[in-house]
């Protein structure tokens, strides 16, 4: 998106600041701090030093390292259930929305019927059924977020079939899935980049309720909710294993949310001036 | 129909699981024998079409199946959780509800000044902050270093205050911000112009005029929020001990206990239809318009 950096609001620059600092410290943190695995019992759950800068866990692993490490599995299956999502979701929208007729009434109304049900439990449901794993948890916390992007794209083709460049490229012979492609999907673009950010957040909490609640990952792995539901039993020797890893999932979140709020109001501001959309 | 859906649903969540559903049932380590007879007493050995008409069949007599865990019948084991659940559930939503509206109104009114814009902020936290490490929070304030408040469900009316509180920040963050938005749309109408100008009293004209208005889009999506909000009721429950239909359905996917999964999954979907029947009463009292159409 040209211009971006003039138009989005401050809270959205900050929000893309907090994101970026992120991506970088889970990338190349681990390599600064001692090692996520390493287990030292001579020195658990000690307070914050030198050498553990936020002190270490029950089996004296450096939490400071678990929580850069745990950065890459919340964004992991945010973005990777997010992506999925979008996939499946604008697919089966744009599909359905332009195609009309009874395959699109079946299809939305089973979207409906997913998007009554609270994530949580959709994921539960998923994981219960297809067992726990990595993978299964993006596909879990995923499938949540496809009738969101289904609707999205349902209700835009649905819209944009009758105009006329659709009509006249019909006309001039392009089939349904490149009309479907070059025509209606740019049109959507804006609008799913603002709900694909905030889709990942959402994701992210999802996952980690998920790993917290004992569910699809590990509880020995350093992923945040993990981190949390295995901390909980320190909680009255030791708070910082029940504080920092829920922290870095809350400034997470807030980051993303603030980018896709100003995402939201920069797309906004552009369409009220009458500037062509993406 | 939704819920007809749902029987769709959950009947296939069990069909589709790798393996023998007989299996399944009767546990991994059950005999040859049981999972036999299991596989004749279900039916499973008849066509899938047949297999569902039965299970609606026993759906109606309020047949759930038994549980593996505990060999008690479903729908008794249900039964007995859903109310625990319920009761936070609905606390928890009315609570939000009544402080969204007041925040909501109180910061429309100061609209760009300093309780806006910290409403705005705290509602920005709100739905940022995992619900779950919302309770550890409140846990280690109150239960560790205050020593004020039950860190677990004992029946008593304080161990409630914990658990409500916090599942009341994400609901109260969505019902706060939307509740400022429609009574800034609801203040700038024609109609409000006008009972200002014939000298309506200030405090009247918000709390009768233009709240009723701002009340209907926050009331539909009450229902929906609600669902929400009794997802966070499940890891709710599982950090305070809670006995409630939340904590039986996490019990029941880490031991695989699929009746008990079923009973709870359509239980739950139960209350979503039953509460959003509810909205629809609630909004037709509020709007007469709703009521005519």
């Amino acid at each position: 998106m040209p211009g971006l950096r003039t138009e989005l609001p401050l809270t959205g620059k900050i929000g893309l600041g907090v994101l970026l600092a992120l991506l970088l410290a889970a990338t190349f943190g681990p390599y600064f701090t001692p090692d996520a695995y390493d287990q030292n019992l001579a020195r658990s759950l000690e307070g914050p030093s030198a050498a553990h800068w936020l002190g270490t866990d029950q089996i004296g692993r450096d939490l400071l390292a678990r929580i850069l490490v745990g950065a890459r599995y919340s964004l992991l299956i945010g973005i990777g259930a997010t992506f999925f999502g979008v996939v499946i979701g604008v697919s089966i929208g744009a599909v359905s929305g332009y195609f009309g007729g009874i395959f699109e009434a079946a299809a939305m109304r089973f979207m409906d019927l997913l998007m009554v049900f609270p994530g949580i439990l959709i994921a539960l449901m998923v994981i219960a059924v297809a067992g726990d794993g990595l993978g299964n948890v993006i596909f879990a916390v995923g499938l949540r977020a496809v009738p969101v992007f289904a609707r999205l794209a349902q209700t835009s083709t649905h819209s944009i079939r009758a105009r006329e460049y659709i009509v006249a490229a019909r006309a001039a012979g392009a089939s349904g899935i490149r009309i479907l492609w070059s025509h209606v999907l740019p049109a959507l673009l804006n609008s799913l980049v603002v709900l694909a950010a905030l889709q990942v957040a959402t994701s992210i909490l999802i996952g980690a309720t998920l790993s917290f609640l004992g569910v699809g990952l590990s509880p020995e792995m350093p992923e945040w909710g993990a981190m949390l539901n295995s901390g909980r039993r320190y909680i009255f020797q030791h708070w910082p294993l029940v504080v920092f890893p829920g922290l870095a999932i809350m400034i997470t979140v807030l980051g993303i949310n603030l980018l896709g709020d100003g995402l939201r109001s920069a797309a906004d501001r552009r369409r009220d001036r009458g500037v062509a959309l993406a | 129909m939704t819920l007809f859906l749902i029987s769709i649903v959950a009947f296939f969540m069990l069909r589709l699981m790798p393996g023998d559903p007989a299996q399944v049932l009767a546990g991994q380590d059950a005999s040859q024998e049981l999972v036999a007879e299991i596989r004749t007493r279900l039916g499973l050995d008849q066509p899938v079409a047949v297999q569902y008409l039965k299970y609606l069949e026993s759906l109606a007599t309020g047949d759930l199946g038994y549980s593996i865990r505990s060999r008690q019948p479903v729908l008794e084991e249900v039964a007995a959780r859903l109310p625990a659940t319920l009761a936070l559930g609905y606390s928890a939503i009315l609570i939000a509800l009544a402080l969204g509206l007041l925040l909501g109104v109180w910061a429309a009114v100061r609209v760009g000044r300093w309780p806006d814009i910290l409403v705005l902020m705290a509602a920005l936290l709100g739905v940022s902050a995992p619900t779950f490490w919302i309770g550890l929070l409140l846990i280690l304030l109150f239960s560790v270093h205050l020593g004020w408040l039950p860190v677990a469900a004992t029946g008593r009316w304080d161990s409630f205050i914990l658990p409500i509180a916090t599942l009341v920040p994400l609901s109260l963050a969505i019902f706060s911000r939307l509740a400022r938005s429609t009574m800034l749309d609801v203040l700038s109408e024609d109609y409000i112009r006008t009972a200002v100008a014939k000298g309506v009293k200030e405090r009247v004209v918000l709390w009768r005029h233009a709240l009723r208005n701002a009340l209907i889009p926050v009331v539909t999506i009450a229902g929906l929020e609600f669902a929400r909000l009794l997802g966070g009721v499940i890891a709710v429950e599982t950090i305070f001990a809670w006995p409630g239909a939340g904590k039986a359905l996490v019990d029941a996917i880490v031991s695989r206990d699929f009746p008990m999964i079923q009973g709870l999954i359509l239980a739950f979907a139960l209350v979503f239809a039953l509460t959003n029947l509810l909205v629809d009463i609630l909004n037709g009292i509020i709007d007469p318009r709703v009521r005519k159409a």
